[in-house]
């Protein structure tokens, strides 16, 4: 069954992004993380141009860091001070991300930056899962430090241009390659800006949530390339396979689902270094400026 | 189906009879048959002119293109679409080949004839042909070599489903942004609420 999506002015197997969207949904509902870093470059690999797959995919990712953030909320475990501060660096360094990624594509460079950029992250999660992880840092609340707040429901003090920067780099970086950047701000909270991994995650679950909806409205109005029926199909495919995998989560050991997602890793990476040797070979670099 | 295009196909076609005082002119039109990427086409000669050439020009995207030793430079190139190969493309396969999944470039038109009077023949649109007016060009040439150039155009539109999707993404982006959180969140609703009771 074929669909047109509109903005991409593409006809595209719709079975096949749809069981592409589940797939990764179920894998991210099995390993609790957002899944956008592995959504968007399974959909560049489908021929989707890179450009609506960045912008598309902040839908699916807005609607998992929705989902978490409303568990967080009922479970009063979010310092919304702290997010407040995470959030204004995270805004800032949407629009700066926005900003790279048309600029990028106005010289026809963003193909090339957004394959490198998801090879580097997907090396990156791969050294991430390999590397035992240092236990979380004790938590001390120090009043007297400068530029350090306390945060009652964290229970800490922290930098607040520390947040501010962190939220910003994130922030780029989202912008840029439409993820949410969960498995980057979650460590980057708990070992650089000492917060306990139970304020961390549900912070790094709100920011993903505000940037990712600034990161879709601003994809929308700047570049246009924000696909509705994609969008809508991806967030639907998205929330049912994370459904799908939370059930599951239990009852595949932890060994057996780093493996599955190693090999994933492993295959998109390679299929996407393949992609990116050859667009470098070539002689004629070509995209799409505006439809 | 959601995803199929409409097309309006008004072909007039206009058959000479020639003399040198007196022009014959009768009016033909084409029926169209759009089945998804298939458009058919017939018409009739002009009197003494029994060659025919036909090139069809699609509508107009912009595209930058980058050629890899003038990255330096950040040389671009805007290209729209419907051109010859032979006159832009400089015969590079791999731009030809893009430009036609872009829908851009519709290759030479094979027709059949009766005994040079009528000809007819079909046409593939790309697969992801772009909206918008396609041009149709008919050479005749006779045997002196002279050309006679006639033209049609046929629209290719998308229906009404994508149409709202377009206008909506292209003309109220914001809007498109936010009844696309609206959704989004609805259909997280959902699935968590399909969840709870499913544990339950």
């Amino acid at each position: 069954m074929y669909f047109h999506l509109p903005i991409a002015d593409l006809t595209v197997n719709m079975p096949l992004i749809f069981s592409v969207a589940l797939f990764t949904g179920i894998i991210a509902g099995l390993l609790g993380i957002g899944g956008g870093f592995i959504l968007t470059p399974f959909l560049m690999i489908l021929g989707i141009p890179a450009s609506v797959a960045v912008g598309s995919t902040g839908a699916q990712v807005f609607s998992s860091a929705f989902a978490s953030f409303k568990r967080y909320h009922d479970n009063k475990s979010i310092d919304y001070r702290l997010c407040g501060f995470l959030s204004i660096g995270g805004i800032l360094g949407t629009a700066i991300g926005i900003i790279l990624f048309r600029f990028l594509t106005h010289f026809g460079y963003i193909e090339i930056i957004l394959k490198a950029g998801f090879i580097a992250l997907l090396a990156m999660t791969a050294f991430l899962m390999l590397v035992k992880k240092p236990s979380p840092p004790n938590v001390r609340p120090n009043l007297n430090m400068k530029h350090k707040l306390y945060f009652k429901t964290a229970k800490c003090a922290i930098n607040i241009w520390g947040l501010i920067f962190t939220g910003g780099l994130i922030g780029i970086v989202s912008g840029l390659l439409g993820i949410g950047g969960g498995f980057l701000m979650v460590p980057a909270l708990i070992y650089i800006l000492k917060i306990s991994p139970q304020s961390a995650v549900p912070a790094s679950q709100t920011n993903i949530m505000i940037i990712s909806s600034i990161s879709l409205f601003l994809h929308s109005y700047f570049n246009n390339n924000v696909d509705p029926v994609l969008s809508i199909l991806l967030v639907i495919a998205g929330a049912a396979g994370g459904m799908i995998g939370t059930f599951f989560n239990g009852q595949i050991s932890q060994k057996t689902m780093r493996s599955i997602f190693a090999g994933i890793i492993l295959i998109t990476s390679s299929y996407l270094s393949y992609s990116l040797y050859l667009s470098l070979k070539n002689p004629l670099i070509i995209s799409i400026s505006s439809l | 189906m959601i995803f199929r295009f409409i097309v309006i196909f008004f072909l007039f076609f206009t058959n000479y009879s020639f003399s040198e005082t007196e022009v014959l002119e009768k009016k033909l039109e084409l029926t169209s048959i759009y089945s998804p990427y298939k458009v058919r086409f017939f018409g009739v000669f002009p009197k003494d002119y029994k060659e025919l050439k036909i090139k069809i020009k699609g509508p107009k995207a912009n595209f930058t293109l980058r050629e890899k030793h003038t990255i330096q430079n950040m040389k671009n190139y805007s290209f729209y679409g419907g051109y010859e190969k032979s006159e832009i493309l400089n015969e590079n396969p791999k731009l030809i080949s893009f430009l036609r999944d872009k829908g851009l470039v519709i290759d030479k038109i094979n027709y059949q004839t009766n005994n040079k009077q009528l000809f007819w023949g079909v046409f593939t649109l790309p697969k992801n042909g772009l909206a918008g007016k396609y041009e149709i060009d008919y050479f005749f040439f006779n045997q002196q070599g002279e050309i006679k150039k006639q033209s049609n155009h046929f629209f290719l539109q998308r229906n009404n489903m994508q149409n709202i999707f377009y206008e909506l993404a292209h003309s109220y982006p914001l809007l498109n942004a936010i009844i696309i959180i609206i959704l989004a969140i609805t259909t997280t609703q959902v699935i968590n609420f399909l969840s709870y009771k499913l544990r339950s």
